[in-house]
């Protein structure tokens, strides 16, 4: 993938993306990391930080193992 | 399908606050073969990673009333309504506009109004100076249904009115066919009341948020569907989670080891929330049922039948290959991906506000009262009998 790395230090950087059109408004996600992942106006998310610290990765990747859509994507990190 | 003879669901409840009677069905095979109180037959869907997918999958509907769906009891529609369409792109419409109330920010403004609620309630139980109650009246129905008139602006003096007709309406063989459809029509003409009121007297409240989408653009939101998310609403905004605050502090409760442990930090409340969530739900997988559009191949190969009426197991929770030690209650457990709200684009509308409730509620009763423990041994909790969930008919408890 491109743009990414193994998260070996506080200075690599991961890459998030997250569906706005299939987002159910669970409020996961903004709970787990609320400086990464926030809402609109109508509840649905918005990604705050796309590139946040590779120290997040155990965090991001709950956040999106437990997104009941599956809306989120974590670049540069192994599918769990 | 399976090769076994069909078993009756829900499954017999087990008596104590203890291990669930039937999460062993998840070991039987992945679809197992079950008749529901109406004599109907479907399967139930025991694994989890069977039942995560299959939440997401869109080749089973929740359109009740378009597909000939078993149904639950002889008479009773519980869900079918033909007016409503329960799957997309429809209800991805109606829920979009539904869950602006249920924002991470409108949440949290709501939260300072469930703390003093809960406060409230805990004074008045103190204020008894008896030192003991019964849990449920006492405190788990009054919390929720509270906050739920409040966010909704339903005024809180119906409670025991729209209490009396849901209960009704969710039996599931506790009363004849004749009264649960009574129940159901007059807590129909309860809403039509409520909303025309509302109309007139518009306030900050969902109700008012949603008659203003109608008002503005009928097509996006029908009266009739109005009413719908309304009844629903209603229902969802405390049945399940009364039963919930009740569940989960029998199970704690009735084991002195968790509680103290929880008792003396009570930083692991949101995680023993999930852990009791997940351990022992309120509930039967009624409320998961859906209709096979089409075949559907499961994990090892065994196909779910087009056609068939499909149950979702809440003791997919219970599924060891996901969940270390699954019958040992363990209020530390970490990811705890557990499927109590669901997942896919039905995940569960109010599983945000039900959380904070849960959290609300157990570091209130706990902080308040430290010595909070059963007032009678937790074997010999009443379940109550013929409705949709588990729970308990009573929580008699002392501190």
């Amino acid at each position: 993938m491109p743009g990414t790395g193994t998260p070996d230090g506080p200075e690599t950087r991961l890459t998030v993306v997250a569906d706005n059109e299939t987002c159910v408004t669970s409020n996961l996600c903004v709970n787990r990391l609320p400086e990464v992942f926030g809402q609109d106006e109508d509840g649905c998310v918005v990604v705050l930080d796309p590139h946040p610290s590779a120290e997040l990765a155990r965090e991001l990747l709950r956040a999106r193992r437990s997104c009941p859509t599956r809306s989120i994507r974590v670049e540069g990190l192994e599918e769990d | 399908m399976s090769s076994k003879c069909p078993v009756s669901y829900p499954f017999p409840w087990a008596p104590a606050p203890d291990v669930p009677a039937d999460w062993r069905s998840v070991r039987e095979g992945p679809l197992l073969d079950i008749t529901l109180p109406s004599g109907d037959p479907a399967v139930l869907v025991t694994r989890y990673k069977d039942v995560r997918r299959l939440y997401a999958d869109e080749r089973l509907s929740r359109n009740w009333a378009r597909h000939p769906v078993s149904r639950i009891s002889a008479s009773n529609d519980l869900f079918a309504d033909p007016e409503i369409d329960n799957d997309p792109p429809r209800y991805l419409v109606e829920r979009g506009i539904v869950m602006r109330a249920f924002s991470h920010r409108r949440l949290e403004a709501l939260r300072p109004v469930v703390r003093q609620i809960t406060g409230d309630l805990l004074d008045a139980m103190e204020a008894d100076g008896s030192n003991e109650a019964e849990l449920m009246e006492a405190f788990a129905f009054p919390l929720p249904i509270l906050v739920i008139c409040h966010m909704l602006g339903v005024p809180p003096q119906d409670r025991d009115k729209f209490r009396t007709l849901i209960d009704g309406y969710l039996s599931v063989s506790k009363l004849s066919d004749e009264e649960v459809e009574r129940c159901r029509v007059q807590y129909w003409d309860y809403l039509s009341e409520l909303i025309a009121a509302k109309r007139a007297d518009p306030g900050d409240d969902l109700i008012s948020d949603l008659i203003k989408v109608n008002a503005e653009d009928p097509d996006k939101l029908t009266d009739h569907q109005l009413q719908h998310w309304v009844k629903t609403l209603l229902i969802a905004g405390y049945v399940t989670t009364a039963s919930q605050i009740g569940t989960g502090m029998a199970v704690l409760l009735h084991r002195p080891a968790a509680a103290a442990e929880l008792k003396a930090d009570l930083s692991l409340v949101p995680s023993a929330v999930e852990e009791l969530l997940r351990y022992q739900i309120m509930g039967t997988s009624l409320g998961s049922l859906r209709y096979a559009l089409e075949d559907i191949t499961l994990q090892d190969g065994t196909v779910v039948p087009k056609g068939s009426t499909v149950l979702l197991s809440v003791e997919s929770n219970m599924d060891e290959e996901v969940f270390t030690d699954p019958t040992t209650l363990d209020i530390r457990r970490e990811d705890n991906h557990h499927l109590t709200f669901g997942a896919g684009i039905h995940f569960c509308a109010g599983a945000a506000l039900a959380r904070m409730e849960l959290q609300e509620a157990t570091a209130g009763l706990l902080r308040r009262f430290p010595s909070l423990a059963l007032a009678v041994p937790g074997e010999d909790l009443v379940r109550p009998v013929g409705g949709f969930l588990a729970g308990y008919a009573a929580i008699p408890v002392k501190w």
